[in-house]
């Protein structure tokens, strides 16, 4: 389906000069696997990724088993590659886990954004008018209302399971990419395909999701890569504040808020979460400039 | 100019309506109503027993649970149109104003010092980065920005203390306040702020240095350092003032995590804990607050932007 939608642009741009011509789209990817940096940082994701939906058949302990003949072992002990916490659980099998409770977050408080994102930038630019003003007014209010706030409240509100904190997560931080949605619909409204597409009678909601969402998919990727990296450290933050998931289910940030109590007595419970934290970080950002170079290669 | 400031406070006196509504709707979607007793008590152990009864006594004649929701919340938008919060649940000694005068001085200079230091570090950087653009200098300053601007200042406190504290004994991790103690804090608030506002100063520096009254400078004999000084530079500064301005608003609100690790009593640690107290006071009072300096701060860069730059002017076009 998704070849089937790109054509009216690609139709409209290169198509014309040579039959084999190559989409906008699959430049876009050629450019992005030249950029060898942002090419090992996806590869590197899409290991963690695995690892993460693999986590009880790659970790060697329970990420809740405890022992407390072994606490605060440190890193390289026989049977603990990494060591042990504070009440004795695995740190590598924990790290690992973790990767679950980053995953769940990042892609569930990216869905929740990337839909109220989408479904409010289309209206309002869409639409326009009273809909538009009435709309980028609430963006505006939400601009002004500081994003940790927001999540904190509405974490206090809802609950530290999972869900209750990315949807918290996603409900702060949808209005920049509502505000790039709204502008690409303003944009791609007025071209030629999309006119045609209403000349033959395709209702707006045909338009939006069919015409003109295809064609704004390389901003909302490199926003979806910035806005990944963001909610993850947006969750650590609330586990830093004893408001993250609930114990004993790890995260990165939860791993961090325990292990700097111990950081001068067991500094490996705090090393390893924060180096697997920063590289993922840094992965992300640079797979992010590597797609907005690959779309936009003018700056 | 009058028209445009009438219309910005509107704007503004609208906003802090919205967000003091949002905020009240939210919290009265959390479990226990907003006089809840337990809540009011959790900081009871303050007070003597009498003191304690007179408070949970106040509390109950303005926001008990037989007074109807949308006069608590008109009650205390009345006090604070007044700048007068009411006492807050876990510290019923302290009023929420007083809180906030104690505890955003302490985020504020944290911010203040972290910005001041990162402009004089990101400016410099910046400028190198652009004129010695596509030569290694900038790849590697730019790839060093784009570095940092992805990790969180927690991560890069974490790691200040694991080389000065654990590895060097020079720096303590707590005990606030003190200059020793201040140090490890706005390194790590202003490290990634060097990273954001290095790349800003270099795309705004390329932009000027391709302006014609740059290549005419040079063209009449201009030395290189004295037009990149003293033409390029100032006018790239106009519109990095408008990133610094709310910048600097948005981490004076925004200092919670180093707080938290540092243990300094800041106005977003006290929110933290408000939060997990629920107390409900001193949660809309530090939300409305928190708005209101962000906005203030986005007005004021607005206003600068406009008489340092007189082709943009007050007019209806140029409101947003």
């Amino acid at each position: 389906m998704a070849t089937v939608n790109a054509r009216p642009a690609a139709t409209g741009q290169q198509a014309a000069r040579s039959p084999k011509a190559l989409s906008q789209r699959a430049r876009a990817w050629r450019r992005f696997r030249r950029n060898r940096l942002a090419a090992v940082s996806l590869v590197f994701i899409a290991a963690l990724a695995l690892a993460a939906i693999l986590a009880p058949l790659i970790a060697p302990y329970n990420y809740a088993t405890t022992d407390y003949t072994a606490v605060r072992l440190p890193t390289g002990s026989a049977g603990h590659l990494l060591g042990t916490d504070q009440i004795g659980r695995d740190v590598l099998s924990r790290l690992i886990y973790s990767l679950r409770t980053a995953m769940i977050i990042a892609v569930g408080a990216e869905t929740v954004a990337m839909l109220l994102a989408i479904a409010i930038g289309m209206t309002a630019g869409y639409i326009g008018g009273r809909v538009d003003q009435g709309l980028m007014a609430l963006t505006d209010i939400l601009y002004v209302f500081p994003s940790y706030l927001l999540i904190i409240i509405l974490v206090t509100v809802f609950g530290r399971n999972p869900v209750s904190i990315f949807v918290a997560i996603g409900i702060s931080s949808w209005v920049g990419t509502a505000r790039l949605v709204r502008a690409e619909v303003l944009r791609l409204r007025v071209r030629e395909f999309v006119e045609a597409g209403q000349a033959m009678g395709a209702s707006g909601w045909t338009i939006c999701i069919r015409y003109i969402l295809p064609n704004a998919v390389g901003p909302l990727l490199v926003s979806l890569s910035f806005g990944i990296p963001g909610a993850i450290i947006a969750e650590a933050g609330l586990a830093l504040l004893g408001l993250g998931v609930q114990p004993p289910t790890p995260s990165w940030g939860s791993m961090i808020q325990e292990g700097i109590q111990w950081i001068f007595v067991a500094p490996h419970m705090i090393v390893w979460p924060t180096g697997l934290f920063a590289v993922t970080m840094l992965a992300f950002t640079w797979v992010g400039d590597g797609l907005r170079d690959a779309f936009d290669p003018r700056e | 100019m009058i028209r445009f400031l009438f219309w910005r406070l509107v704007r503004i006196v609208l906003s802090v309506i919205a967000v003091s509504l949002i905020t009240f709707l939210l919290l009265q979607a959390a479990p226990g109503n907003f006089a809840d007793i337990q809540r009011v008590t959790s900081g009871a152990t303050q007070l003597t027993p009498s003191q304690a009864q007179e408070a949970i006594g106040q509390f109950q004649t303005r926001y008990g649970p037989q007074v109807p929701m949308w006069k608590q919340y008109l009650r205390f938008m009345q006090g604070a149109i007044r700048w007068d919060f009411g006492p807050s649940y876990k510290y019923p000694n302290l009023t929420v104003q007083h809180i906030i005068a104690m505890a955003f001085p302490v985020s504020a200079s944290l911010a203040l010092m972290a910005v001041a230091i990162a402009v004089l570090i990101a400016v410099p950087l910046g400028v190198i980065a652009a004129v010695r653009q596509n030569t290694w200098i900038d790849y590697s300053t730019m790839f060093l920005v784009t570095s940092g601007r992805a990790l969180p200042s927690y991560l890069f406190a974490i790691v200040l203390i694991l080389i000065f504290s654990r590895a060097l004994h020079w720096l303590p991790t707590s005990g606030w306040p003190g200059v020793k103690q201040t140090i490890m804090p706005v390194a790590a608030l202003a490290l990634p702020s060097i990273a954001i506002m290095a790349r800003y100063i270099r795309t705004s520096m390329l932009e000027t240095l391709r302006q014609d009254y740059i290549v005419t400078a040079r063209a009449k004999g201009g030395g290189f350092s004295a037009v990149v000084m003293r033409h390029a530079l100032r006018n790239s500064l106009i519109p990095f003032i408008t990133i610094v301005g709310p910048y600097l608003a948005a981490l004076m609100t925004g200092t919670v995590f180093i707080e938290s690790i540092f243990a300094i009593p800041g106005l977003g640690l006290y929110f933290a804990q408000a939060a997990a107290a629920r107390d409900m006071p001193l949660l809309m009072g530090a939300t409305i607050f928190f708005a209101l300096i962000l906005m203030v701060a986005n007005l004021l860069v607005d206003i600068a932007y406009r008489l340092l730059d007189p082709r943009i002017g007050f007019g209806p076009t140029g409101g947003r």
